[in-house]
C-alpha cells in the first residue's frame, strides 16, 4: 500500500475536519476525493503530507509515517493554495527544488527545461513569478510538484486558476503520469475531471469517508429509471424508500435508482402487479455527478 | 545540513529582495550623513582651543548618542524582519510548497534565523563601526582598536536578540501579533534601562533593580549599555562618559551577557518547539 490510514481525525477545537478516516491506495491508482467545500479534502492530503498534524489515528504514506523526509522525497504536493517565492524567476525555483530533490547536477538543467515544456511554461522562465498571471502560477506549481518524478503526487484541486485548455493540458499531463505508474491523488470538485482521470474514488462530506472504491463500482452498474405511472400504491412507494432507490418524484413522476440494467423490468413488472398503471418509462446510465449527489445527500 | 543550507540562500535571496531592506539602506545613510554633519560641527565647537580631554568627553557623548540610536534602526530591522519570517509563510501560503519538500521543520526555523541574524548582525556592525569612525575621523577621538570591536562585537547581540524574540512570536502567532508583542517588548527594556540609568545617576537602588528586572524579561538596553562600556574603556567609567540616558551610568556585569546567550538559545528552542507542532 502507498497510502493506508486508519481512524485518521483531525479536529479544530469545535469542528471536525476529518473523522476516523480508514483509507487504503495502491501503487498505480489515480485515487480521487470527491466531497462538498469544507468536507475535509485538504485536511486529509495536509495530514498524509505532515502538514497537518492528526488529533488521533495513524497514517502511513510510502510506508513511511505521514510527514516522514523519505516519504517527502518521493512525493509531489500542487497545493490548492499554489502560492510560490515571487521574488524568484520560475527557473531559479525550480533549481532550488532540484537540489532539495537531489536530482543530479547533470541532470537538473534537462529536468527542469522538459518539466518547464510538459506545463507550457517554456520561454517564461527568466521571468519573476510576481508577474505571472494566475494559472501560469498553478502550472509552475504543478512543476515543482513532479519535477523530481515521484512515485507519489498529490493534486489538491490542480485546475483551479486554468482555463478550459489549461485543464485539458493538465488532465494529459495525469494520464502522462499515470502511464509512467505514478500514483495519483487528486482533490477536485470537477466531477468530470474525475471521471476522466481516476481509477478509484473516494467520497467524504463531514470529515467521514462515505464510500470509495473502484470507479465502475459506481458508474457502470448504476442507472437511473424515470417512471411515469398512475395509482402506484403506498406500500410500494415505503419500499423503494427503504431500498434506498428514492430519488426524486414530481407530480406521479419518479425517479429511482437501480443497480443495475436487469432490476429494470423487474421493477416494471412489480409496479404493474401492484395495479399501477404506467405511461413512460425512460433509462440512463447514471452520471457521476448523480453518484456524488445521492452519497453527500444521505 | 545541507536543508538547512537551502533554506539559509532562499531567505538571503529574500531579504535582498525586500523593499523594506533597501528602504533601511536609504535611511541609514541619511543617518549617518546627518551624525557626521553634527560630529564636524561638534569638532569646529569643541576643539579650537579647548583641552583635548573636554573634546574627547564630547566625542563619546556623541559616540554613544549615535550608538543608542542605532538600537532604534537595528531593532526596527530585526522586528519587521523577523516578525514575519516564519508567521507570513503560513498566512501566504508559500509554507505549503517549502515544507512539504523533503526539508525538516527544525531546518526552516534554523535557517531563516540564520539568514535573517547574518543580515542584521552585518548591518549592526557595519552602521556602529560607520559612526565610530565618523566621530574617530571629525573629533579625533582616541579609541582603543580592540575595545571598539569588542563592544562592535557585543552590540552585535543586540539586533540577534531581537530577532529570536520576534522569531519565537513568529512561530507561534501572526506576524502582526509578533510585530506589536515584539515592539512593545523593546519599548519595555527601553523604558526599563532609561529608569535603571536614572537610578544609578541618584543613587536609586529600587530603581536600578526595576531596570535590572526589565532586562531579565528582555536584555536588549542591558546589551547596548554593555556594549558602550566596552566600547569606551578606562573613558567609559569617566562620570561625564557614563553620565546621560545614553552611556553606561549602570553597567551591566558580563553575567548579562551569558544570560543573554542563554537567552537566546531558550527562546530559540521554543520557537523550534512551537513551529514544530504547528499546522499548516
Amino acid at each position: 500500500m502507498l497510502i493506508e490510514t486508519c481512524n485518521l481525525s483531525k479536529q479544530y477545537e469545535q469542528n471536525i475536519a476529518c473523522h476516523e478516516i480508514c483509507l487504503s491506495i495502491k501503487e498505480e491508482q489515480v485515487f480521487g476525493l470527491l466531497g462538498p467545500n469544507g468536507a475535509g479534502k485538504s485536511t486529509l492530503v495536509k495530514m498524509l503530507l505532515g502538514l497537518v498534524y492528526p488529533t488521533s489515528g495513524q497514517a502511513r504514506v510510502l510506508g513511511f509515517p505521514a510527514g516522514h523526509q523519505k516519504a517527502k522525497k518521493q512525493t509531489g504536493y500542487l497545493p490548492e493554495l499554489f502560492r510560490q517565492y515571487e521574488w524568484l524567476s520560475a527557473a531559479e525555483l525550480l533549481q532550488l527544488y532540484a537540489r532539495i530533490y537531489e536530482i543530479p547536477a547533470s541532470q537538473q538543467k534537462k529536468r527542469i527545461a522538459e518539466t518547464l515544456q510538459l506545463v507550457g511554461l517554456q520561454g517564461r522562465e527568466k521571468e519573476r513569478i510576481k508577474g505571472y498571471s494566475k494559472g501560469m502560477q498553478q502550472r509552475l506549481a504543478l512543476a515543482g510538484a513532479i519535477l523530481h518524478e515521484p512515485a507519489l503526487l498529490f493534486l489538491d484541486e490542480p485546475t483551479s486558476a486554468l482555463d478550459p485548455i489549461g485543464r485539458r493540458e493538465v488532465r494529459d499531463i495525469i494520464s502522462l503520469l499515470k502511464a509512467k505508474g505514478t500514483t495519483i491523488f487528486l482533490n477536485s470538485h470537477l466531477l468530470s475531471e474525475v471521471e476522466m482521470t481516476c481509477t478509484h474514488l473516494g467520497f467524504i462530506n463531514h470529515g467521514k469517508m462515505i464510500d470509495s472504491g473502484p470507479v465502475e463500482d459506481f458508474m457502470q452498474q448504476k442507472h437511473e429509471i424515470t417512471i411515469a405511472a398512475e395509482e402506484v400504491p403506498s406500500s410500494m412507494l415505503n419500499r423503494w424508500r427503504l431500498e434506498k432507490r428514492f430519488i426524486a418524484q414530481h407530480d406521479q413522476t419518479y425517479t429511482l435508482a437501480v443497480d443495475n440494467k436487469e432490476e429494470i423490468p423487474l421493477l416494471v413488472e412489480a409496479l404493474v402487479a401492484s395495479g399501477s398503471r404506467i405511461y413512460q418509462v425512460e433509462s440512463r446510465q447514471r452520471g457521476l455527478e448523480d453518484v456524488f449527489m445521492e452519497l453527500i445527500q444521505d | 545540513m545541507n536543508e538547512m543550507k537551502y533554506v539559509v540562500q532562499l531567505t538571503l535571496k529574500e531579504i535582498m529582495n525586500k523593499r523594506i531592506l533597501h528602504m533601511g539602506v536609504i535611511m541609514t545613510l541619511l543617518y549617518l550623513l546627518l551624525y557626521g554633519y553634527a560630529a564636524h560641527y561638534s569638532a569646529k565647537m569643541a576643539i579650537p582651543g579647548s583641552e583635548l580631554w573636554f573634546a574627547q568627553q564630547i566625542g563619546y557623548q556623541l559616540l554613544t548618542m549615535g550608538w543608542y540610536i542605532s538600537t532604534f534602526l537595528c531593532g526596527a530591522l530585526a522586528i519587521l524582519t523577523g516578525a514575519g519570517s516564519l508567521s507570513s509563510e503560513v498566512e501566504n501560503g508559500t509554507i505549503l510548497a517549502l515544507a512539504s519538500k523533503p526539508i525538516s521543520r527544525p531546518a526552516i526555523v534554523g535557517g531563516k534565523f540564520l539568514a535573517y541574524a547574518f543580515v542584521t548582525a552585518i548591518y549592526s556592525a557595519v552602521l556602529v563601526g560607520a559612526i565610530a569612525l565618523l566621530t574617530i575621523y571629525f573629533l579625533k577621538l582616541q579609541m582603543d582598536l580592540l575595545n571598539l570591536l569588542s563592544g562592535i562585537g557585543l552590540f552585535m547581540l543586540f539586533p540577534v536578540l531581537l530577532l529570536a524574540v520576534a522569531h519565537l512570536g513568529s512561530a507561534r502567532l501572526s506576524t502582526l501579533a509578533t510585530g506589536v508583542v515584539t515592539f512593545m517588548l523593546f519599548t519595555l527594556a527601553i523604558i526599563g534601562g532609561f529608569i535603571e540609568q536614572i537610578g544609578a545617576m541618584i543613587q536609586n537602588t529600587s530603581l536600578v533593580n526595576v531596570g535590572v528586572v526589565s532586562s531579565l524579561v528582555l536584555p536588549s538596553d542591558a546589551i547596548y549599555r554593555l556594549a558602550v562600556s566596552v566600547a569606551a574603556g578606562p573613558m567609559g567609567k569617566s562620570s561625564i562618559v557614563s553620565f546621560g540616558p545614553f552611556g553606561a551610568a549602570s553597567t551591566p556585569s558580563t553575567v548579562m551577557l551569558i544570560y543573554t546567550l542563554v537567552y537566546i538559545l531558550i527562546v530559540m528552542a521554543f520557537a523550534f518547539r512551537f513551529f514544530g507542532k504547528r499546522d499548516f
